[in-house]
């Protein structure tokens, strides 16, 4: 090729033609003919009642509103933490999606970038609790979806086969440790596994701490720490005990081999497949048992147990986190938005999303309704019962805690349950990490 | 200037030399140099990916040194690329020849070489997921019918072996593309040149020394970048669904360790400083080599 002016100019106009073809294909145009307004949702599989649920709600409402449209995606949990702090951070975040409450959300909303819901929702229609763990000051920022509240659910044909008898405890709903210590010797000498457990998503093993942490503790030790006020710290006392209690349940055996290195859905298979008696976790787990468990299977629940020693106004606490739907505060719809979440606040459609889904509401009057009803799940009612007579309920750690403690907290789940850590050492090292 | 035959360049061919690179130049630019620069930028700075960043110098770049977890990341890189260099760029090579001579009998061979290549990354994943389970896994099945009892090793669940277990899985993964390169760069072999060598010596020792590994010295530095780059990218995918770099850490990259500080701890410069790092072992690593073979590129005629 003669580089001369005429081939630069015929290069330059044909560089000119192709840019200009290519910003026409790739921009957006500036008149939209009759368009349906396009919401974005990403929710979470909690399970397969609960995804049912959602994209018959999403379909209804699409096929009822032809000028909008919901597209419904659906993303596990583990992939959810990191795409949405990554779309928030890229400000592409969807205009819906499924996250949990806590001081990233706070941290966002305050920054701009999650949209308060009090002028397109009917916010009082929600419960006390519900509105408590999503509200940022006056400002509700996102929709509780449920309370979970966890409890242990155990195999009664296991039980029965190891000789445990809750009926025989001093409180058959909660036994202390010595009972469960008891039990789960029990079980170990009958060949049966205690626990399910699978823990390479590192939380499912810290579940055993934050509650010991709790009953050894109490909910004011934790916020203490957590927000580093009245001198409190997560070199306290409850927060050494909690490790020792894990690794204690750990030398027992009360979990299956090699558990730091199995996925979370091998949880709820254990148990569904009676490979192990007990099983600590929301209520999600009725849901994921009553799918996945063989006709016949039959299993019931207590609190988790109180701890001989611990702090005297803790013993009926409960750990009961809440999931929740987000909106962004960039959404280009929000009454359209508003429209759609405020199906799942009607009276009719919270009662269908806590009967089909197993799952605690948040919407005033739903709860009690169908308890009375009879419609709930026995096992839901029974949760629901030992919630409403808790002392005090603290969120799941994981989201309540800073992001950088939450992280070297959930980092420290694997080496406590290998004993590779020392109980001071781990809670030496959120302390670190929470005041660096 | 000088062109790549040694020739003197004129003005003209420089401009028009230029011109022609200008866009894959920018296309390098905007790819790798912007984001680079950017990273550089970000590591100097404290940024939760919410508020404001504010500049904070070499303080990340000070933690990391000082941050254990961090040089056991860079052990589990160089463990990965090390064990990968030894054994599976030295197998791909025998099996590469071994393919080459029986190019008419070889296609059953060929084909299972290359078929983990056929999965994708998260389908390659699951399988040896499957493989390694403690209790169900296919692995632990055949050891128990080869020893007595009932084996249930914990293969990813224990930081003993879970290293191991990985590495394996992903050679086995990636064992097919350095075959292909290496089958690939022997089928470009004049076969005059091994005729000569033929009339001299009829051992395979000879060929391979004096014809065979010299004239594959670009794809045995192709293999050697994509081990090293490799273990620091595209393996992260291989890594994060097995064990996401657990358990307790012993299977944790550098990748994994910046992901983490970034999209979940909320310490952006902290992430941007080992990506940072990252970069500069790479290119430390690789640029040597490669410089050394394009100045020495030997041309038979």
């Amino acid at each position: 090729m003669i580089l001369n002016r005429r081939t630069i100019l015929h290069a330059a106009k044909a560089a000119v033609v192709i840019a200009t073809l290519g910003l026409a294909v790739t921009l957006e145009p500036a008149v939209s003919w009759a368009e349906p307004k396009e919401i974005v949702m990403w929710n979470n599989p909690v399970s397969e009642s609960y995804t049912k649920f959602w994209k018959g709600l999403v379909d209804d409402f699409n096929n009822a509103h032809p000028d909008i449209h919901v597209t419904y995606e659906q993303f596990d949990t583990e992939t959810m933490k990191t795409k949405v702090r990554a779309a928030l951070l890229a400000g592409t975040e969807p205009d819906i999606w499924f996250f949990n409450p806590g001081e990233f959300t706070t941290i966002n909303h305050r920054q701009g970038k999650i949209r308060g819901l009090n002028d397109i929702l009917p916010v009082d229609q929600y419960t006390k609790e519900g509105r408590a763990g999503c509200s940022d000051g006056e400002d509700m920022v996102c929709i509780p979806l449920y309370l979970a509240p966890s409890v242990v659910y155990y195999n009664k044909a296991l039980f029965a086969k190891g000789g445990v008898d809750p009926s025989t405890w001093a409180n058959p709903d909660r036994p202390t440790l010595t009972e469960l210590n008891a039990a789960i010797d029990k079980l170990i000498g009958a060949g049966i596994q205690p626990f399910a457990m699978a823990n390479s998503a590192k939380w499912p093993f810290m579940f055993f701490y934050w509650a010991a942490q709790n009953r050894y503790g109490g909910t004011k030790v934790l916020s203490n720490a957590a927000l580093g006020q009245e001198g409190g710290s997560f070199n306290d006392e409850s927060f050494v005990k909690a490790g020792q209690f894990v690794q204690e349940l750990v030398k027992r055996g009360a979990f299956p081999s090699g558990f730091n290195g199995t996925a979370e859905s091998e949880i709820y298979a254990q148990f569904s497949q009676g490979n192990a008696a007990m099983l600590y976790m929301g209520p999600w787990a009725i849901s994921l048992t009553e799918e996945q468990a063989p006709q016949g299977f039959e299993y019931s629940l207590f609190d988790f147990p109180s701890i001989e020693g611990g702090a005297p106004d803790a013993q009926t606490d409960m750990m009961a986190g809440i999931d929740a739907l987000f909106v962004s505060a960039s959404t280009k719809h929000p009454k359209e938005v508003g429209e759609f979440l405020s199906k799942f606040s009607e009276a009719e459609t919270a009662r269908r999303f806590m009967i089909e889904t197993d799952s605690i509401s948040t919407i005033n009057g739903v709860l009690e309704d169908v308890i009375k009803s009879g419609k709930a799940n026995e096992k839901l009612a029974k949760v629901a019962n030992f919630l409403a007579k808790s002392g005090h309920t603290y969120q799941w750690w994981d989201w309540a805690l800073p992001p950088a403690p939450a992280e070297e907290m959930l980092n420290l789940s694997q080496p406590l349950a290998e004993g590779t850590v020392t109980p001071e050492e781990a809670a030496a090292r959120i302390e670190r990490a929470a005041r660096p | 200037m000088r062109g790549f035959f040694g020739e003197r360049l004129g003005r003209r061919a420089l401009a028009t030399g230029w011109l022609l690179n200008l866009p894959a130049l920018a296309v390098l630019a905007f790819f790798f140099l912007v984001p680079a620069v950017i990273s550089l930028w970000f590591a100097l700075r404290d940024w939760d990916g919410i508020t404001e960043s504010s500049f904070i110098g070499l303080a990340n770049f000070r933690e990391l040194a000082t941050t254990p977890r961090f040089w056991h990341a860079l052990w589990t890189n160089a463990a990965l690329a090390g064990f990968t260099l030894i054994t599976q760029v030295p197998l791909a090579f025998a099996v590469a020849l071994v393919l080459f001579k029986q190019r008419q009998h070889g296609r059953f061979l060929r084909s299972l070489v290359m078929f983990p290549q056929v999965l994708s990354i998260g389908a390659a994943s699951l399988l040896w997921l499957m493989v390694y389970h403690p209790q169900r896994g296919l692995l632990n099945a055949v050891f128990s019918l080869l020893v007595p009892g009932d084996i249930r090793v914990a293969w990813l669940g224990s930081s003993t072996t879970a290293l191991g277990a990985v590495i394996i899985a992903t050679n086995w993964y990636y064992f097919g593309l350095h075959t292909l390169i290496f089958l690939a760069g022997m089928s470009g072999i004049p076969q005059e040149y091994y005729d000569v060598l033929r009339m001299g010596s009829n051992r395979l020792r000879d060929e391979l020394y004096h014809v065979t590994l010299p004239m594959l010295r670009e794809q045995l530095l192709i293999s050697f970048i994509l081990v090293v780059s490799g273990s620091f990218g595209h393996v992260l995918g291989f890594v994060s669904i097995l064990t996401n770099g657990g358990p307790a850490g012993s299977t944790e990259l550098l990748g994994l360790y910046a992901i983490e500080m970034g999209f979940r701890a909320g310490r952006f410069g902290l992430a941007s400083a080992i990506t940072v790092v990252i970069l500069a072992v790479v290119l430390s690593i690789v640029i040597w080599p490669i410089v050394r073979i394009a100045r020495t590129r030997l041309e038979y005629s």
